[in-house]
C-alpha cells in the first residue's frame, strides 16, 4: 500500500457556535485521487481550507508528507488549490497567470516561458499564452486555474467543487480529462464535490462527510455495496430499505425476517455493522432484485407484487412495486435487454432477490 | 405619486435650469466684454483672463490651494484605504460605531467643524497655518475617500489574495501585485475627489486659516471690489472646468475599478 500523504487526525472546527466539523480523522494516501463527499454545509470546504492553511483547525492535528502543518502558512505547505471561483487574476493574462507563482522562485524568463507552455499543453490551452483572462469562458478558466497550481508541481493539488459551475456536457468532458491528468502527473488530489455520481466516477477513495463527520471511506464499489448506514446508502445512488426481524444467528450470518420478502440468510459479509439492534433494516438496490418473467421458473426466493408505477428510460426500466406484505413499495431495475417486456402499472409482478442482494443495517 | 410623466419631465427640467443655469453664467459673463454683471451682453475678449495672469496674490492663493488640496489627498486616501479594507475585510468590536463616526464628518454642517476644529486648534496652543487647514480638510474628505474604495474592496474577490498566498507569494508581494492594481483606480479616484473638494472648501480654510489665504478665500476677498468681479467670473471658470474633468475623471476611474474587480454593477456615485 501507498505511504500517506495527508494525514487529519481528530480534525475539529468551530466557528462560533457552529460547529463545522467534528473530530475528522483521515489518511489520504500518495498519488490517490482523493474525494470528500457530501451535502452542502456539511464542512467539505473548511476541511479543505484548513489542509491549504488559509485556516487553523480549533483541534487536532494535519500532517503533509510526513511534517505537521501547525503554524505553517499556506505559501510554505506543498499544497495548491483551485477555487470554486477559480479565482483567475482579472488584470494579467494566461501566462502571466500561470507564471505567477514559478515568477516567486526567481528562474530565468526563458525557462519559465517553456514551463508555462508545456503547462498549458497539458491542460489543452496551447496558445491561449497572450489571452486576457476576461475572455475566457467557464472552462477555460478552469484549466488556467489548473495549469497556475499544477506547474509548481505541488505533492497535493486541492480542488473545491472545480466542476459545479459548468454545465453537464462540460462537466462530464472535464471529469474524464481531470482523472486523465491525475494519472499523468501523479500528484495527490482532493477533491471537494456534493455529487455522488461525480465522486464515483472519478475517485479512488472517497470519505463521505455528513456534519462534519465521516460517515465512511471507502472506495466507490464498498460505498455503493455496502454503505455503512442508512444515510450514506439513500446519498450514494438509490436503495430501498425493508424493515428486518433478527430471528437467529448462526455461523457466518444472520437468519433475518424481512418485510415482503420473508426469511432471508444474510452473510456477516453483508452485515458490516452486525445485528446488534432488534429493529433493524435490509437496504436493497434497485439492480439487486429482478423482475421474473417466465412462470417456470423455479428458485424459490421470490415474492409476489403488483407494479404501481413504471418508469421508462430506453436502455433501463424503473419499476415501483408494491410487495404483498410490505409497508411501502420497492424501486426495481431492469436492463431492456432484446425480446424482454416492459410491464404496465396494475400487474401482478413476481421479484427474485437473493441473499447476495441484501444489506443489514442497523 | 400620481403625476403625469410629462408633469414629471417638466420638473426635472427646471431642476436642472436651476442646478446648473448659474454654472453656466459664469464662463458666459467671463468673456463678457463688460465690467458689469447685466445682460444684454456687450462683446467678446479674454481682457480678464489675462488680467488673472498678472494678479500675484491670486497666484500665492492658488499655490497655497493646491499645496493644501495635495497633502490633502494623500492623507484622506491613505486613512481612507486603511478604514476601507479594515471595513470590508475584517471583523472587529463596535464597528458599525467606528465606521459611522468615520463618516459622520460627511454630514455634519461644516461650520460646525470649523469653529469646533479652531476652538480645539486654539486650545492646544497650535499657530494657525496651512496645515491646520489641511487637517480640517482631511477630517470632511475621509468619508469620501471610504466610501469610494469601499466599493471597491467590496468588490474585490477575497480569494484572488488567498490565491495568491496559496501560489507561494507573500502577504507583502500579495498586496503589491494583486490587491494595489486591482484597486489602483479607485486610489486614483479617491485623491481626485478629495483633492476637488479640498480646492473649493470655502468654510473650514476660512476659520483654520493662518496668514495666508486660499484661493476660496481669496476670491471672497475680491467679492468687495466690483470692478474685480468680470476677473472672478474668469477664475470661477477656470476652477469650474477643472473641477468637473478631475470629477469627470474620478468617476470613469472608480467604474473602471469596479470592472477590473470582477463586479457587473457600475453604479454611479455622482
Ligand atoms: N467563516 C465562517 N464563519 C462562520 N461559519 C462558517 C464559516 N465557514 C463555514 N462556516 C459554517 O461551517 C459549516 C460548513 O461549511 P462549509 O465547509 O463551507 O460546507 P461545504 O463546503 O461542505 O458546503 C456551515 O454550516 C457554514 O455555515
Ligand atoms: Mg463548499
Amino acid at each position: 500500500m501507498k505511504n500517506a500523504m495527508i494525514r487529519l487526525v481528530g480534525i475539529g472546527k468551530h466557528f462560533g457556535e457552529i460547529v463545522a466539523l467534528d473530530g475528522v480523522s483521515a489518511e489520504i494516501r500518495e498519488s490517490e485521487f482523493f474525494s470528500l463527499l457530501g451535502p452542502s454545509g456539511c464542512g467539505k470546504t473548511t476541511l479543505l481550507r484548513m489542509i491549504a492553511g488559509f485556516d487553523e483547525p480549533s483541534t487536532g492535528e494535519i500532517y503533509i508528507d510526513g511534517k505537521s502543518m501547525d503554524g505553517v502558512p499556506p505559501n510554505r505547505r506543498p499544497t495548491n488549490m483551485v477555487f470554486q471561483n477559480y479565482a483567475i487574476f482579472p488584470h494579467l493574462n494566461v501566462a502571466d497567470n500561470v507564471a505567477y507563482g514559478l515568477r516567486a522562485q526567481r528562474q530565468a524568463k526563458d525557462e519559465i516561458r517553456g514551463q508555462v507552455s508545456e503547462t498549458l499543453e497539458m491542460v489543452g490551452m496551447a496558445g491561449f499564452e497572450n489571452r486576457q483572462s476576461h475572455a475566457l469562458s467557464g472552462g477555460q478558466r478552469q484549466r488556467v486555474a489548473l495549469a497556475r497550481a499544477l506547474i509548481l508541481k505541488p505533492k497535493v493539488l486541492l480542488l473545491d467543487e472545480p466542476l459545479s459551475a459548468l454545465d453537464r456536457q462540460l462537466r462530464e468532458q472535464m471529469q474524464t480529462e481531470l482523472r486523465h491528468l491525475q494519472r499523468a502527473v501523479g500528484i495527490t488530489f482532493v477533491f471537494v464535490t456534493h455529487d455522488q455520481e461525480e465522486a464515483l466516477t472519478m475517485s479512488d477513495r472517497i470519505a463521505v462527510l455528513f456534519d462534519g463527520k465521516v460517515a465512511q471511506l471507502d472506495s466507490p464499489i464498498e460505498l455503493y455495496r455496502r454503505p455503512a448506514n442508512k444515510r450514506v446508502g439513500e446519498f450514494i445512488g438509490v436503495m430501498n430499505f425493508l424493515r428486518a426481524n433478527l430471528i437467529s444467528e448462526f455461523p457466518g450470518g444472520y437468519e433475518v425476517d424481512v418485510e415482503g420478502l420473508g426469511r432471508v440468510a444474510v452473510s456477516m459479509r453483508q452485515a458490516p455493522g452486525g445485528a446488534s439492534a432488534s429493529r433493524l433494516l435490509a437496504g436493497i438496490r434497485p439492480e439487486m432484485l429482478t423482475l421474473v418473467f417466465d412462470d417456470a421458473d423455479s428458485s424459490e426466493n421470490y415474492a409476489k407484487g403488483e407494479v404501481v408505477d413504471t418508469q421508462y428510460l430506453g436502455d433501463m426500466t424503473y419499476y415501483e412495486i408494491a410487495l404483498d406484505g410490505a409497508g411501502k413499495t420497492v424501486t426495481l431495475s431492469m436492463r431492456n435487454t432484446a425480446g424482454r417486456p416492459i410491464l404496465a402499472p396494475g400487474t401482478g409482478a413476481k421479484v427474485r432477490w437473493t441473499p447476495e442482494s441484501v444489506l443489514l443495517l442497523n | 405619486m400620481r403625476g403625469k410623466p410629462g408633469a414629471l419631465a417638466v420638473y426635472a427640467a427646471a431642476f436642472l435650469a436651476f442646478l446648473y443655469a448659474p454654472a453656466i453664467l459664469l464662463p458666459v459673463f467671463a468673456f463678457n466684454d463688460s465690467k458689469v454683471i447685466a445682460f444684454p451682453l456687450s462683446g467678446f475678449t479674454f481682457e480678464w483672463f489675462r488680467q488673472i495672469l498678472d494678479a500675484d496674490s491670486l497666484h500665492d492663493a492658488t499655490l497655497n490651494s493646491l499645496f493644501i488640496a495635495v497633502s490633502t489627498a494623500i492623507l484622506a486616501t491613505t486613512l481612507g484605504t486603511f478604514a476601507a479594507r479594515a471595513s470590508t475585510r475584517y471583523r472587529f468590536p463596535a464597528k458599525a460605531g467606528i465606521m459611522g463616526l468615520v463618516m459622520t464628518p460627511l454630514v455634519l454642517p461644516e461650520i460646525i467643524v470649523g469653529v469646533s476644529l479652531l476652538v480645539a486648534i486654539l486650545q492646544l496652543g497650535i499657530e494657525l497655518s496651512l496645515w491646520t487647514i489641511v487637517l480640517g480638510h482631511v477630517l470632511i474628505c475621509t468619508p469620501f475617500s471610504v466610501a469610494i474604495l469601499g466599493s471597491a474592496f467590496q468588490n474585490f474577490d477575497k480569494s484572488l489574495e488567498e490565491a495568491s498566498i496559496d501560489l507561494g507569494r507573500s502577504r507583502f508581494a500579495t498586496f503589491r501585485l494583486i490587491t494595489l492594481p486591482l484597486v489602483l483606480p479607485g486610489i486614483l479616484a479617491s485623491l481626485l475627489v478629495s483633492f476637488t473638494i479640498s480646492l473649493d472648501e470655502f468654510i473650514i480654510a476660512f476659520f483654520l486659516a493662518g496668514s495666508e489665504a486660499t484661493l476660496p478665500i481669496y476670491i471672497w476677498g475680491q467679492l468687495r471690489f466690483p470692478q474685480k468681479i468680470p476677473a472672478l467670473m474668469a477664475v470661477g471658470t477656470v476652477l469650474l472646468v477643472a473641477s468637473l474633468t478631475l470629477l469627470a475623471t474620478a468617476e470613469f476611474l472608480r467604474r473602471s475599478s469596479i470592472r477590473r474587480t470582477g463586479t457587473d454593477a457600475a453604479k454611479g456615485l455622482m
